[in-house]
């Protein structure tokens, strides 16, 4: 397993955002690049006030999910209250980069559309949409010193108006009790003049944060979809369309969707599979270590009781540095006396020689001593030995008891001077060397920071288990129920493997790396996480309830009691002046079942697999809208 | 005891250290009244570099006073404490031995405390604080022999030993393995007690051939 990236935190919601992602690229990777309908005109979006510029990263992402190879090829600026300058903001990879831009640079940027660089179907229009967002306003007039900001944009764009299909694109937040601005904006609106050619726009939308049936929006995520795909329908190589919505008129919309519920999916799938570990690393004490009877091997001694490595390293450097018993008879000695020096003790050896053998030892061991790579390569080494043999809390453990583990593996007897010296050679060098903290010291600081590192990682780890707490559960039984059985069906297959991985993580980025993996190897086993959403949805039910009929059950939410308008009105709303449906069309037998059912709905090819989107289109008229 | 090393003062130097070739005696240049440590190293050593690590040992062996005493165990280090009264009478003092390296530090000793603070050495254009001297020895190896037999029947044979004699006058502060033989595959370093032993010998039928581990020490 690799080191990774050193990561702060991991939670059980970043496994989920993995997940999801995954999942979300499946209509782009796994399942072929398909493109639906492209726009046909240049455009721009226009972000009038602080409120609306929040808005870009939603508006922003709706349309490039549609259309992915536009994103340099749709201008947003944004344009505040205060300051003169406009705010160019786009996409740079994952991130998203804002930069002032001078009034007299919007121009040059809005001639770049017309280059050819990004191949518009025509360029006889502009389109270019003003989003205002009513959030932030605490005085009527607030609205009208927005609105202002239109002409601006419009100067500073320097296209002639007869060129330009413009929409104001509204989002209206209402009050339940007293409606002061609503109402303002509401009379506004009703004194609309579209035929003042010069000043006015050729289409408002106006979308309310609370439906005609009273209900209120928690945020603008379904207003910022609305307005994505009246975006879409209205920049339409299909004239028709495109004509109805900039014919001068004020309009809202009814809304509905279907999509894959990827965040549910991920949510099930990650938090069941985290549930399994629930008793792993628990970080209980683990005292016991230094008892275990096979504590002296896993902590790496040999027959001797002397660490393996320093053993080896012995026998590698001083393998022809020890005397043989010939050698030592080649020592010096005081007389001319045939005494065989080898089978004296170290004592008499030693007296014999003057000396000669202390020295020639001390030399000996400082030969030995080892360089900086050598240490270094002895702490990987051994680092990795405490790894394989103890848990984290064992290896915890080892470094709360580490004047015990010393002596156990300093555990070398002093040779005494009694001893022949052919055997003192080799036993005086073990005794010295685990007595030297320059070879010694290094084994003790790895243990430290084991336990150390071990310490931070279940500190780390019991964080993370708790993460999977904060989540929110899943409302759908019947998509909990389907993916705790796709998950039970990884597990039956590969549990063994997976707690045996996970024995083997380390740190928060070796957990991140296998969390993600076997994520990974459940998605790829498992070809309904990477399905269209129909055909996942299909699947579900049908686990359910084979009768079902999975269409059917598609176009009842595109138009049952999951559809709502989003402006309430005096009078009812009328006729539609357009009904669309936008989904992907290739290969789709939700899309064949709907254009059968639905012979006035106007259907746009979105090229995404993961949902389906209905939406309505209603004039409102003056007296419908006080 | 504390020993500690302060900062050089242009007004209590200690310099200039000198040794007449032949001569057993060190002189140096001292400011009127200031107290000295002469310290030995290993020939050719960084000594002001060491200068703290004599600090440490200073305190573990105490000041040494009225001659050299080694401070790491025989290993190449000596120091010895030169009050300025003793400094007066031949502007030096007797060095201990050769092939190494001297340094003379200033110091001044706190009477009540015994603390002793050592002025940073300096260098000061050709006058330094330290100074080497190297050492010729001379080595005699030759076959060992003895005599057998009686009478009309003695003589000579070889004994299986070579028979190595060191110089008669001793070579103080030496350090264990400045010198050594090669014979068989190893090397076996020479002590100082071989030294004072004079004769020493060596069972082999090679000659061992004798090196020095010491930049000073030159074997002639």
């Amino acid at each position: 397993m690799g080191n990774g990236e050193t990561i702060k935190s991991l939670s059980a919601k970043d496994l989920i955002t993995y997940f999801s992602g995954r999942m979300c690229n499946a209509s782009y990777l796994e399942n072929g690049i398909t493109t639906g309908k492209e726009p046909c005109y240049p455009m721009i979006v226009f972000m009038l006030g602080s409120e609306a510029i929040k808005g870009y990263e939603q508006l922003s992402q709706n349309l490039f999910q549609i259309w992915p190879q536009y994103q340099d090829g749709i201008l947003f600026l944004g344009l505040e209250k205060e300051g003169d300058d406009f705010i160019y903001i786009r996409r740079d990879n994952t991130s998203v980069v804002r930069e002032t831009l001078p009034e007299e640079n919007v121009s040059r940027l809005v001639e770049g559309l017309f280059s050819g660089e990004t191949p518009f179907a025509s360029t006889e229009r502009l389109l270019v949409y003003y989003l205002i967002d009513t959030a932030a306003f605490f005085e009527e007039q607030e609205y009208d010193e927005i609105c202002s900001l239109r002409y601006k944009a419009e100067t500073a764009i320097g296209v002639v108006k007869t060129r330009i299909l413009d929409m104001q694109i509204i989002l209206l937040k209402e009050n339940q009790g007293g409606n002061l601005i609503g109402n303002y904006v509401r009379n506004k609106l009703s004194e609309y003049d579209f035929s003042d050619r010069e000043h006015s726009v050729k289409g408002i939308l106006v979308l309310s944060n609370i439906s005609e049936d009273n209900k209120m929006l928690p945020s603008w995520n379904v207003a910022y979809r609305i307005a994505s795909s009246v975006i879409v329908l209205s920049n339409n190589s299909d004239s028709r369309v495109t004509a109805d919505l900039f014919s001068g008129m004020i309009f809202t919309a009814g809304y509905a969707r279907v999509e894959k519920p990827t965040a549910d999916i991920a949510n099930v799938i990650v938090k069941n599979f985290v549930e399994r570990f629930t008793n792993k690393s628990t970080g209980q004490k683990a005292d016991y270590v230094l008892q275990d009877k096979s504590f002296n091997e896993k902590i790496g001694l040999d027959e001797n009781g002397m660490l393996r490595i320093l053993s080896d390293y012995i026998a590698e450097i001083s393998g022809n540095m020890i005397p043989t018993p010939d050698q030592f008879n080649y020592f010096p000695r005081r007389s001319d006396d045939h005494i065989d020096l080898s089978v004296l003790t170290v004592k008499e050896f030693n007296e014999e020689t003057m000396g000669a053998w202390g020295c020639y030892f001390g030399n000996l061991l400082g030969k030995m001593a080892p360089s900086k790579e050598t240490i270094e390569s002895w702490k990987e080494e051994y680092k990795r030995l405490l790894r394989s043999g103890f848990t984290l809390e064992e290896r915890i453990a080892l470094a709360e008891q580490i004047s015990e583990v010393e002596k156990r593996i300093k555990n070398v007897k002093e040779v005494s001077e009694q001893t022949g010296i052919t055997k003192a050679a080799e036993d005086s060098m073990r005794y010295s060397i685990v007595n030297n903290d320059r070879f010694m010291a290094v084994f003790l600081e790895s243990i430290r920071e084991e336990g150390e590192s071990a310490t931070q990682f279940i500190a780390s780890w019991k964080q993370f288990l708790q993460s999977r707490l904060q989540i929110f559960s899943v409302r759908d039984e019947n998509l909990e129920i389907f993916y705790k059985k796709i998950l039970q069906n990884y597990l039956d297959s590969h549990e063994e493997k997976v707690f045996e991985d996970f024995e083997e993580v380390q740190n928060l980025s070796q957990l991140k790396e296998f969390f993600e993996d076997k994520l990974k190897e459940i998605y790829l086993g498992n070809e309904v996480l990477s399905d269209s959403f129909e055909v996942e949805l299909g699947e579900r039910l049908k686990d359910q309830d084979e009768e079902i009929d999975v269409q059917h059950y598609i176009s009842d939410k595109l138009t049952g009691d999951d559809f709502h308008r989003y402006l309430s009105v005096q009078f009812s709303l009328g006729e539609p002046v357009l009904s669309a449906i936008l989904l992907k069309q290739e290969g789709s037998a939700l899309y064949a079942s709907l254009k059968e059912a639905n012979e006035n709905t106007y259907f746009y090819d979105t090229g995404d697999g993961n949902l389906a989107e209905s939406t309505v289109i209603y004039r409102v008229t003056s007296d419908n809208l006080i | 005891m504390k020993v500690e090393m302060i900062p050089s003062d242009p007004k209590q130097i200690a310099i200039n250290l000198t040794h007449k070739m032949g001569s057993r005696f060190l002189k140096w240049d001292s400011t009127p009244g200031l107290n000295a440590i002469l310290i030995q190293f290993p020939y050719g050593e960084d000594v002001i570099a060491r200068v703290p690590e004599v600090c440490s040992l200073l305190e573990d062996y105490g000041l040494p006073e009225g001659g050299f005493q080694s401070l790491n165990e025989g290993k190449g280090i000596w120091g010895r404490y030169v009050p300025y009264e003793e400094y007066q009478k031949d502007k030096g003092c007797e060095l201990n031995g050769e092939a190494c390296t001297y340094l003379v530090v200033g110091c001044k000793v706190d009477k009540i405390t015994g603390d002793v603070q050592i002025y940073t050495p300096t260098e000061q254009a050709m006058m330094k604080p330290y100074c080497s001297i190297s050492y010729e020895m001379s080595i005699q190896t030759r076959r060992h022999t003895v005599m057998t037999g009686f009478g009309p029947f003695k003589k000579e044979v070889d004994s299986g030993f070579y028979e190595v004699s060191f110089p008669s006058q001793a070579l103080e502060g030496y350090m264990d393995g400045s010198i050594a033989y090669q014979l068989g595959g190893i090397e076996v370093p020479i002590t100082g007690e071989m030294l004072k032993q004079k004769t020493i010998y060596v069972e082999s039928e090679d000659m061992p051939i004798f090196v020095s581990n010491n930049k000073g020490l030159t074997l002639k």
